[in-house]
């Protein structure tokens, strides 16, 4: 899972990134991440961008809503919550543990 | 250049949740205006607040992230922010967030108007132990930096000098200087001189933050007002960017909050963060269990409020109402002037303002909800249902809300952010059961069900529990359908800022909700006024003289009569009533009900149901007393004996009787599925902007109903119910 990929090998990683490109969707609860791009229609990665999250930003998935869906995510110092479709056009790189 | 040179006006512009409006309240003491912008329903408020020197117009601006538009109502804070009469623009910036905040207030600053910036919210970033250099910040933006606290009334003395500093200005500070890489700047270059076309006059600066605009905005929009050369350069400079790999608005978005990285990390550090207390409350207010249940708890307690909370004042509304019309139909001679003003004017302006207790009370709850940041973790906790039918996560409040009554709940809408979520949220709630088709489903039960049962349950239980969840059933269906059809686009996205939680001023709960209350009672009472005396006028004329000679005799034949007072009251009133139903049936509406009738046999409904339809269309209660009329029975409620009775013995010309469980529950489903409620009418009017949309409503629910009805009673018939 996306989760356990910071403990991989630099080899291993590099090939899960190709490969498995994970997304924001994939991320566990708690666990950083920084943008690598953002793939939804214009109006979306355009609105999405303009709120903060830019190739390179910072993020972390704060919360899951009760039912599964939207997640809450802390970015630029405020909480924005998605749905799990859009975060899922949303590529990032795990954060390697602290 | 200022056409109402003197008051110039001052634009407040921010974020969603910076608190821009406390600030537009605390700065103009609740004396604001609303109004609306031309052709759209987006709410225009403005207030006058003298400053040391002179007059200025503060206009509240929708709240916004960025300038760049996609849709009309996007385009009316644009609009608005190069109109010739801004003079300065305060931008609100959420000390919390200043990252975010600040990129709103540097594309202001790129157009080249003057800015003050607001940074409110200083005591919360205290708190949360973070320091901010505003003489930094103010250097680079090019505009005073000035800390305030708006809901504590903090700053805003500084704030207003600030302004005034502005206004005074003889040259406009230069814009702050962001960099764009080189084959941005090349593609700006190429659209500058047709801005300079469509924009002649405009500053250097401003040309140059219009092209940053075209080419971060237009493309797939729906803007009104922009030059096609403009349009088909920016397309062309844009597939040829794709092209090379290239992606414009990366390349602006990225490069501003470069800039503003840089600015905020000089000016502002954070030595000894604080968890914030969101962080805690959420733990518990967003929790799969405990989530639901506080989520559940609220939602009952709006359902509670709008029921029950709002009954005496609603009974206290409609007593006045007819204590009212009790003296001035004593004191007036009788006669058509006397119905006019008793049962046409002063029901009218009954019928607007007992909606009074549930608006307030929904929009103090609603106000409370939102500024408190509940509202979007109800949206987040409900969204996944919603996103089911096509809708909002922030549609369940209003949706709910219909449950009680459809007009605060329409009017709820606008918490929903995009116009096409909203009509498609509108357009589907009057379908919810409202506490108004309560008293219909309980005379109908009560005559055509009493005593029966259905296994172990009441027949009329199940009938009511079958109501209500088919209201539920098809008011999602009709959204899911609505969005698909008549609203076609893009599904609703969810990108919702989950602001930190905060207690809200009961002084601004105020205002605002008295604000909704004003805007119903003025545009959408008027509708509703005129209406009421509409349909006096279709239910009394024309008055037949021959039936007036004929009972005026006849209460001179009983007033010659030796009886006792009581008994000759008694047949007074009779006659009364007899005569009251003789007329209705020849009025425009009874005449209507008859020629209705080859129309409403199919669904099991005679002539007079048809006319309690008409009738029912002022209130769908009012369907009950317009029956009482219409069998001669006179003042009634639904728990009335004689008229059940009289509904009971009603038999149609071939000697059936009208009312039969089946035709019983194609009444229900009638009222259940149609607009019989001009009010939902006009209060859509005024929310949607247009008459199309409430239009649009009438027709489909109508044949909503008719269709429900019709395959009822018929489908009934054919498996041998009577």
């Amino acid at each position: 899972m996306a989760g356990n990929s910071k403990r991989f090998a630099n080899e291993k990683e590099i090939h899960y990134q190709l490969v498995m490109k994970p997304s924001l969707a994939d991320l566990a609860l708690g666990q950083a991440a920084e943008i690598v791009s953002i793939d939804c229609d214009r109006s979306i990665s355009r609105r999405l961008m303009e709120m903060g999250l830019i190739p390179g930003t910072e993020v972390r998935v704060v919360r899951v809503a009760p039912l599964g869906d939207p997640i809450e995510l802390r970015v630029r110092d405020y909480a924005l919550s998605v749905r799990r479709a859009e975060a899922a056009r949303i590529a990032v790189v795990p954060a390697r543990a602290a | 250049m200022n056409p109402r040179a003197g008051t110039p006006e001052i634009l407040i512009a921010g974020n969603p949740n910076s608190g821009k409006s406390t600030l537009f309240n605390a700065l103009s003491g609740g004396s604001a205006r609303v109004g609306n912008y031309p052709g759209v329903t987006v709410d225009r408020t403005t207030a006058t607040v003298r400053l040391s020197a002179r007059q200025v117009a503060l206009v509240d601006v929708p709240g916004m992230y960025s300038l760049t538009a996609n849709s009309p109502e996007e385009q009316l804070a644009v609009d608005a922010l190069v109109a010739s009469e801004t003079r300065a623009v305060v931008c609100v910036v959420d000390a919390t967030t200043l990252q975010r905040g600040l990129y709103l207030a540097l594309q202001l600053r790129e157009s080249g108007v003057p800015v003050v910036v607001a940074l409110n919210m200083m005591d919360a970033a205290e708190r949360m132990g973070l320091r901010i250099d505003t003489d930094h910040l103010s250097e680079s933006f090019g505009a005073p930096v000035v800390p305030v606290v708006a809901t504590k009334r903090q700053g805003l003395d500084a704030l207003l000098n600030a302004v005034e500093g502005q206004l005074g200005l003889t040259s406009p500070v230069d814009a702050p200087s962001v960099s764009y890489p080189a084959a941005l700047e090349a593609d700006l270059s190429e659209l500058v001189p047709l801005v300079e076309q469509w924009r002649p006059g405009a500053s250097s600066q401003q040309t140059r933050a219009v092209a940053l605009w075209s080419l971060l905005s237009l493309d797939e929009d729906s803007l009104r007002g922009v030059p096609d050369s403009l349009r088909i350069a920016v397309q062309e400079l844009r597939s040829a960017a794709i092209a090379q790999g290239r992606n414009p608005d990366l390349e602006i978005i990225a490069t501003r909050y470069a800039w503003i990285e840089e600015q905020v990390s000089r000016a502002s550090s954070n030595p000894d963060p604080k968890p914030s207390v969101s962080e805690r409350i959420d733990n518990v207010l967003t929790h799969p269990v405990f989530g639901l249940v506080v989520f559940a708890i609220v939602m009952f307690l709006i359902f509670e409020a709008l029921f029950t909370w709002a009954e005496p004042a609603i009974g206290f509304i409609e007593g006045l109402t007819a204590a009212l019309q009790g003296q001035v139909a004593g004191s007036l001679p009788d006669g058509v002037l006397q119905d006019l003003i008793v049962e046409g004017i002063i029901a009218g302006v009954g019928n607007v303002i007992v909606f009074a207790p549930q608006i307030l009370l929904l929009f103090l709850f609603i106000g409370f909800l939102e500024d408190s940041g509940y509202l979007a973790r109800v949206a987040f906790v409900i969204d996944r249902v919603m996103k089911g039918v096509g809708l909002h996560g922030k549609a369940f409040v209003p949706l709910l809300s219909g449950f009680a009554c459809a007009i605060p709940a329409v009017m709820a809408t606008r918490t929903i952010e995009r116009r096409r979520d909203r009509l498609v949220t509108m357009l589907a709630l009057p379908l919810m059961s409202c506490s108004a088709r309560l008293p219909v489903y309980i005379l109908v039960v009560g005559t055509v069900f009493a005593g029966a049962t259905l296994w172990w349950f009441s027949a009329g239980a199940v009938a009511l529990f079958a109501m209500y969840t088919l209201s539920v059933v098809v008011t999602l269906t009709a959204a899911a359908v609505i969005r698909r059809t008549i609203l076609p686009g893009p599904a609703p996205t969810f990108m919702l800022e989950m602001p930190p939680y905060r207690w809200p001023s009961a002084q601004i709960l105020w205002i605002n909700a008295w604000r909704r209350l004003r805007i119903f009672l003025v545009d959408a009472g008027t509708i509703i006024l005129a209406m009421t005396v509409l349909l006096w006028a279709l239910l009394s004329f024309p008055k037949s003289d021959e039936i007036a000679v004929r009972y005026s005799q006849e209460r001179a034949t009983v007033a010659q009569m030796d009886l006792h007072p009581d008994e000759a009251a008694r047949l007074v009133a009779a006659l009364n009533a007899r005569e009251a139903s003789e007329q209705l049936e020849q009025s425009v509406a009874g005449r209507f009900g008859h020629a209705l009738e080859p129309v409403l046999r199919p669904i099991g409904f005679d002539w007079q149901i048809g006319v309690g339809i008409i009738g029912a269309f002022a209130a769908r209660e009012v369907f009950i007393s317009t029956l009482g009329v219409v069998f001669g029975i006179g003042e009634t409620d639904q728990e009335n004996k004689p008229l059940r009775q009289a509904l009971r013995e009603a038999r149609h010309s071939d000697g059936t009787p009208v009312m039969t469980p089946l035709s019983g529950v194609s009444l229900m489903v009638f009222f259940l599925l149609a607009c019989q409620c001009m009010s939902t009418i006009a209060v859509v009017r005024r929310e949607s902007g247009a008459w199309k949309w409430p239009a649009f409503l009438f027709a489909y629910m109508t044949v909503l109903a008719y269709t429900g009805s019709f395959l009822v009673y018929q489908g009934g018939r054919l498996f041998g119910f009577e």
